[in-house]
């Protein structure tokens, strides 16, 4: 509970420019970016597990409920509603009392490139990335609600584009540039469902 | 869907990533031009320049220059009141001859430069993307479901698709058209005009497949559940499954019940139900509205807590008022 706690105090200061964060959103940002941070930082062999909930659209429910929990006692957080936050000065002093470990400032600036692309959808996009995952859709047609990421298919998936681009296409991606575009060709499908073209 | 995705390889810009990443910064209202090198500068220092940004004076332009040591260099070079083109004319002067990368942000203007140019792709592609959310903007919350269910009769009123896809040209309500058209008909409306996920058969117990709501949205914020029913009178209708008007709403009511209990044994998240009721009758608006409070007040005893804590309202759309 304490590296969810850890990681959520780091992404809620990377959001403090929010006037409200969505708990929901909040958690699927967090999913989304356990899954995706092997491909972005290059890591292979994460030995990492996610239990997702496929029906409510977001990943370790009750581990990061409690950690909200937690941060919510020690004031590091406000409860606005029942369904959105803000983060507290006293995050914010704590994050910044943290930043002098250049490993928190590593996880920082990983968290912050995240959120910068993400923040970017509203609410209703970002649950729909979560269900158009790879490994939510795998799982979703097994009926599983367990992701072993040592089996990363967002992996695969951003690493073959990566190679088709790069190699075949003649692009300079980075593998951001690749997650951006995978966000992208999300969003656009989702809004041809809605009727927008 | 990977396959298409795969497909957008070579139409695949770099740079789109730190366009979104000085669409996020632009959100701190400061007026800054970045420049750098190495696109790795960026990324690896990225919370040092953001925590620089939030401190540096709102009234003047600054010029952050990146290295792989971090920030190397912070002027200010003007003020940040200046109009669009002086601050065009302001960058081309400084960058036009810079060999590198410039990240150019002001009060809603953010684009991206290499090598002196501006990137028009990616520029287009952000403009592109911003409308569509714009667009997007325009559904609306499962909160405002209600406005929703309003605008979606009036769409069966004067629209004459709907009146088309349920009347024969008799004037009769063809056989085939049931309860599963009628929550099609409804979950389609639902998904061009609400945000998010609109699912039909959600299944609301993890343990029997066969408890399932006719309708679950969630717009990422918060969920609904609808139960649709239909009771339409022989007279009107060329099927052969007649039901009273009042059973069926009592019918919707328990299910919505049922499902309201199994969610809550599975934890899971709903905030509003609605029991959805097409019909064709002679009964008025009055007579509907009353036989709809009657059902509620005889059940209002069987029915459990957790029903209370989701249920809205029950609505009826008379299909004798479209498109006639």
């Amino acid at each position: 509970m304490e590296k969810m706690r850890y990681m959520l105090s780091l992404f809620i200061f990377a959001l403090k420019e929010e006037i409200k964060i969505p708990v929901n959103t909040l958690f699927r940002y967090v999913y989304i970016y356990s899954v995706s941070i092997d491909y972005l930082q290059d890591l292979s062999n994460s030995k990492e597990e996610v239990i997702i909930d496929k029906n409510i659209g977001i990943g370790d429910y009750s581990i990061l409920h409690e950690a909200l929990q937690s941060l919510n006692e020690t004031r590091m957080i406000n409860m606005i509603d029942a369904v959105n936050i803000e983060s507290t000065e006293s995050l914010q002093d704590y994050i910044q009392g943290l930043l002098s470990t250049e490993r928190v400032k590593h996880d920082l600036n990983n968290i912050t490139y995240f959120v910068g692309i993400v923040s970017n959808y509203s609410e209703d996009v970002i649950l729909s990335i979560f269900y158009n995952e790879p490994n939510v859709l795998y799982a979703t047609n097994r009926n599983e609600n367990v992701i072993k990421l040592t089996n990363n298919k967002l992996y695969d998936l951003l690493k073959k584009f990566e190679i088709i681009a790069n190699n075949e296409c003649g692009k300079d991606l980075d593998r951001y540039d690749v997650f951006t575009t995978w966000i992208d060709f999300v969003f656009e499908e989702y809004l041809q469902g809605k009727g927008i073209e | 869907m990977s396959g298409n995705f795969l497909d957008k390889a070579k139409n695949s810009s770099s740079l789109i990533s730190e366009q979104r990443i000085i669409e996020y910064l632009s959100k701190l209202d400061k007026a800054v031009i970045i420049s750098l090198d190495n696109l790795e500068f960026f990324s690896n220092h990225l919370v040092d320049i953001k925590i620089k940004i939030e401190r540096v004076a709102r009234s003047d332009i600054h010029h952050l220059k990146i290295d792989n040591n971090g920030i190397k260099l912070h002027e200010t070079i003007g003020k940040s009141s200046i109009n669009e083109a002086q601050l065009h004319n302001l960058v081309d002067g400084m960058f036009k001859d810079y060999s590198g990368y410039c990240f150019i942000v002001n009060a809603g203007i953010s684009y991206v430069m290499f090598n002196g140019v501006v990137d028009d792709k990616i520029n287009a592609s952000f403009m592109k993307r911003k409308t569509m959310q714009l667009l997007l903007g325009t559904k609306k919350n499962v909160c405002d479901l209600e406005e929703v269910f309003e605008n979606f009769f009036s769409a069966c009123k004067y629209h004459k698709e709907y009146k088309e896809y349920c009347f024969s040209s008799n004037g009769m309500i063809k056989a085939e058209i049931k309860e599963q058209q009628l929550r099609n008909l409804l979950m389609k409306y639902l998904d061009h005009n609400v945000k998010g996920e609109v699912q039909p058969e959600f299944c609301t117990d993890y343990y029997n497949d066969e408890e399932s709501v006719d309708i679950y949205l969630n717009d990422g914020t918060h969920r609904a559940i609808i139960e649709v029913k239909f009771a339409f009178k022989e007279s009107y209708y060329s099927g052969n499954t007649y039901y009273s008007f009042s059973t069926r709403i009592g019918d919707g009511m328990k299910q919505l019940d049922k499902y309201a209990l199994h969610l809550a044994d599975g934890r899971r998240q709903v905030d509003y139900g609605y029991v959805y009721m097409f019909y064709c009758n002679d009964m008025t608006a009055d007579t509907i509205r009353n036989k709809v409070n009657a059902k509620y007040k005889e059940l209002e005893k069987v029915l459990s807590a957790e029903f209370f804590s989701i249920y809205k309202c029950t609505l009826a759309n008379d299909l004798s008022c479209w498109c006639h």
